[in-house]
């Protein structure tokens, strides 16, 4: 068996990737961030990451077969590159950390209220752990399966329709917002996670010439489950009150019942674990590979403990949501700059390279 | 003078070669008597008159062949020197020791002769009869099952596929039992890298004897250690001969009424003849309700106990009344209470599986009382949970591979215990670590979890439905068939 990524599994992945715990808020960041009809904002930013995956495209274009590491090292020595390498990991890795760690607090707040963070934590970084130190095909095919678990809960949305107005949208748009660069920025997270594509490429089965088109469709699949969920919400809860409402889409998943079950947030919002590991993964196996070809000499399978170790003991102190709210935004902004600086820079040695060898 | 000589030398050394060649002979004999010293059930019948001694296992041999065979041409003949019987095809003429004591294990008889051994195969030891499988029933198609002979299940096997290129290679196995296993594929359909590879895992065991199927496929699995049977085991010769049109390899091991199909997916696990000798939209149905039913079998004592302990809020104000009621004079909490009736359950289908027919009957009379009735009015169990647990006990059984069934019973008892300690999402972690696992698993180097992950389109026709034939036109692609297209 080829065992490669195929294109099915790549938007999959990206697609998995991508949506993440920040869906719960996005709803509420809209409306404070753009006004009324914020759920437009899903679509423009959702266009702009689309450039961001265009340049990623570009990169895959000139790239001739090499990795992005044999592109950087085509230019600039390993010795040099290596500080820049470990600095990439240790972003990365922190901030799946904590992706992880807001998770488990919204887990916490809703049921766990009496036990100990440091548990639950642990348990999702063991997880996460089982996971990061299989191969990348057995992480794609995990994923798929998270992916056929999980998707179905889009479709509790018909559940709102009959209770959802379209006069909740009101005619206006993009009023009463912040209108921040910070807003942006915050919503723009939302989209993170397709610049994994670049590490990704001795990975993927590129026997069909088209295969990248699969970046898009997973980029796409996020796009329509995002607008979806944000227009439910918008029309469904009223403005005012989308802003107050700390996790909108946690309330409306709560208000699905069905005869035999009620109050299926408990359930649903426990199989986002899924989701959660899967973005904790991917971005731990990019820093992984990122470690591993900076600092060489470490053994790899030492690798994934020492950036989960190094990570949690940074983000040790960082346990109650307010607290965690800046260090999201002060990582999710340089993951941001990674996504789009990464491919640039990629491009620019490209270039000089072409340029130098005439 | 000389000339005389030389030819007198020359005689000599011939009279001399015929001496040690008889002397050879004779020492063979004696090694192979020998080796078997202390082996009452050998049988030596010696034939003076004709130079002939002729060694078998009284109980390893068909009589009407040893008599029609062996010893009516025996008693034919006339003299030492003509006995044409020895030069017939069935007569296989060997010096080497170890052949000829093989051979014999094996239910040959060897005839020694002058200076030379013949093995004839007259092989025929008592064997249990064609039945149905007891493991694998099926009310609709065949209902004939493999037994124990090796001969019996490949001529079975041949007889469903007349094919010139079903193929069969014979490995030896078990350095003391010297048992047989038969690796058998369709040429022309089976990737030959595939065969090659298998036939490679068989050849390389290193172990003193094999007795079932089931034990060699712990000896060839990819990972030895997983929870989950990586080896499809089918009884019937109809869906042995479903696999080998597939592309698959078989592999039978003489001594095993199960054969092994490679490489297996987790969800062939579910299947049946039945699915596909029934209407394809009663297949299809069925099959459903069998997924259905391993989701209640590992999942839904799990979530008695994660509601019960955590999540009360889940059910609605209709049912909560009766299940407060119920669970109001339960002492223990729910993971306890779980645990008692699902460890007693086990008791109970261990027990009735290894007791004789009859007093089986009263262990289930006596396990229906203790679980149905007393415990609930003794005040050990709640009726909700007696019915949760009687849900997943049969759901269990609806998976018609026994050795699934029970990894997945052991799975449930993981799940009930992370259910017990963090509710919900104990259980989300449970279906987690087990994806995680299944998904890391191959079979015989083939994805475990295709065609689901990885995804092959092609095969959903015969995956969680079963399509009507006429959509079925490939063959699938686990076993990287070196032919696609079906029909070909």
């Amino acid at each position: 068996m080829s065992e490669k990524i195929a294109p099915f599994h790549l938007a999959i992945l990206i697609y998995m990737i991508q949506s993440g715990v920040t869906l719960y808020k996005l709803p509420r960041m809209l409306a404070v961030n753009f006004g009324t009809n914020g759920w437009i904002m899903v679509l423009i930013v959702s266009f702009v990451a689309g450039i961001n995956i265009f340049l990623i495209s570009l990169v895959n274009r000139f790239r001739k077969g090499e990795s992005v590491f044999e592109i950087m090292e085509g230019l600039i020595p390993r010795v040099v590159l290596a500080p820049f390498y470990i600095l990439l990991a240790l972003i990365w890795s922190i901030l799946a950390l904590l992706v992880g760690k807001d998770y488990i607090l919204i887990t916490q707040v809703l049921a766990f209220q009496n036990s100990s963070l440091l548990l639950l934590y642990s348990i999702v970084l063991i997880l996460a752990f089982y996971l990061v130190i299989k191969d990348m095909y057995t992480i794609s095919k995990t994923t798929t399966i998270f992916f056929f678990l999980t998707i179905w809960m889009t479709f509790l949305l018909i559940y709102h329709i009959p209770y959802s107005s379209v006069m909740r949208l009101t005619p206006f748009i993009f009023k009463d917002g912040t209108h921040s660069i910070r807003g942006w920025i915050e919503v723009y997270t939302a989209f993170l996670g397709f610049e994994l594509v670049l590490f990704l490429f001795p990975y993927i089965d590129e026997k069909k010439p088209k295969w990248f088109l699969s970046v898009y469709v997973g980029h796409v699949i996020t796009t329509i489950v995002y607008t979806l969920i944000c227009l439910v919400s918008f029309m469904y809860y009223s403005f005012e009150q989308l802003k107050l409402i700390s996790f909108p889409v946690l309330n409306l998943i709560a208000y699905v019942e069905i005869e035999l079950i009620e109050r299926i947030e408990s359930l649903v919002f426990n199989l986002f674990l899924m989701k959660i590991l899967v973005t904790v993964v991917m971005y731990l196996w990019a820093a992984k590979l990122l470690l591993h070809r900076g600092m060489p000499s470490v053994n790899e399978k030492w690798l994934a403990p020492i950036l989960i170790l190094v990570a949690f003991f940074i983000t040790f102190r960082v346990d109650v949501v307010y607290e965690l709210a800046p260090w999201l935004l002060i990582f999710g902004f340089a993951a941001a700059g990674i996504a789009i600086g990464l491919p640039i820079l990629l491009l620019f040695i490209l270039w000089i390279r072409r340029m130098r060898n005439g | 003078m000389k000339r005389r000589t030389t030819k007198l030398l020359h005689k000599l050394k011939e009279l001399k070669q015929e001496a040690v060649e008889k002397d050879h002979s004779a020492s063979l004999q004696k090694q192979v008597i020998e080796n078997f010293s202390g082996c009452d059930d050998l049988v030596q019948r010696t034939f003076p008159e004709l130079d002939i001694t002729i060694i078998y296992f009284l109980h390893m041999v068909n009589e009407n062949l040893l008599e029609m065979d062996l010893l009516v041409p025996i008693y034919h003949a006339s003299d030492e020197t003509k006995l044409p019987f020895l030069k017939r095809s069935n007569f296989h003429k060997t010096d080497d020791e170890k052949k000829v004591i093989n051979g014999i294990l094996n239910g040959e008889a060897a005839v020694f002769h002058q200076d030379h051994a013949y093995l004839i195969n007259i092989s025929g030891p008592k064997q249990r009869e064609i039945q149905p499988s007891e493991t694998e029933t099926t009310i609709t198609g065949p209902h004939e099952g493999f037994v124990e002979s090796s001969e019996i299940n490949l001529s079975m096997i041949r007889r469903r596929v007349k094919s010139a290129h079903l193929k069969i290679n014979e490995i030896p196995v078990g350095e003391v039992s010297k048992g047989s296993v038969f690796v058998l594929h369709i040429k022309g359909i089976a990737n030959d890298e595939v065969v090659g590879d298998m036939i490679n895992r068989i050849e390389k065991i290193e172990i003193d004897a094999v007795y079932d199927a089931h034990m060699l496929t712990q000896l060839i699995e990819d990972q030895p250690n997983a929870l989950f049977p990586q080896f499809m085991l089918r009884e019937r010769p109809d869906a042995i001969a479903a696999a080998l049109v597939e592309g698959k390899i078989v592999v039978v091991v003489d001594g095993s009424p199960a054969v092994i199909i490679s490489p297996s997916s987790f969800f062939d696990f579910f299947q049946t003849g039945d699915d596909y000798y029934q209407r394809w939209i009663t297949g299809t149905a069925t099959r459903l309700l069998r997924f259905g039913a391993f989701i209640i079998t590992i999942g839904f004592t799990a979530l008695y106990v994660s509601v019960t302990t955590f999540q009360y809020e889940m059910i609605p104000q209709s049912l909560l009344t009766t299940l407060a009621g119920s669970r109001s004079k339960v002492p223990f909490n729910p993971l306890y209470e779980a645990l008692i009736m699902e460890i007693t359950l086990e008791f109970l289908r261990e027990a009735g599986a290894r007791l004789p027919t009859k007093v089986g009957q009263t262990i289930g009379i006596v396990g229906g009382i203790v679980i149905g009735q007393a415990a609930v009015q003794a005040g050990i169990t709640s009726n909700v949970l007696i019915i949760v647990v009687a849900s997943s006990a049969i759901t269990s059984f609806v998976v018609p591979s026994y050795v699934m069934s029970a990894s997945i019973r052991l799975a449930r008892f993981g799940l009930i215990l992370l259910a017990g300690l963090l509710g919900n999402l104990g259980i989300v972690i449970g279906v987690i670590l087990l994806v995680i696992h299944l998904s890391s698993l191959t079979s015989a180097g083939a994805p475990y979890l295709a065609p689901l992950s990885p995804f092959f389109r092609k095969d959903w026709v015969d995956f969680l439905l079963r399509a009507p034939y006429s959509l079925m036109k490939t063959r699938p692609a686990l076993p990287r068939s070196s032919n696609k297209k079906r029909k070909q």
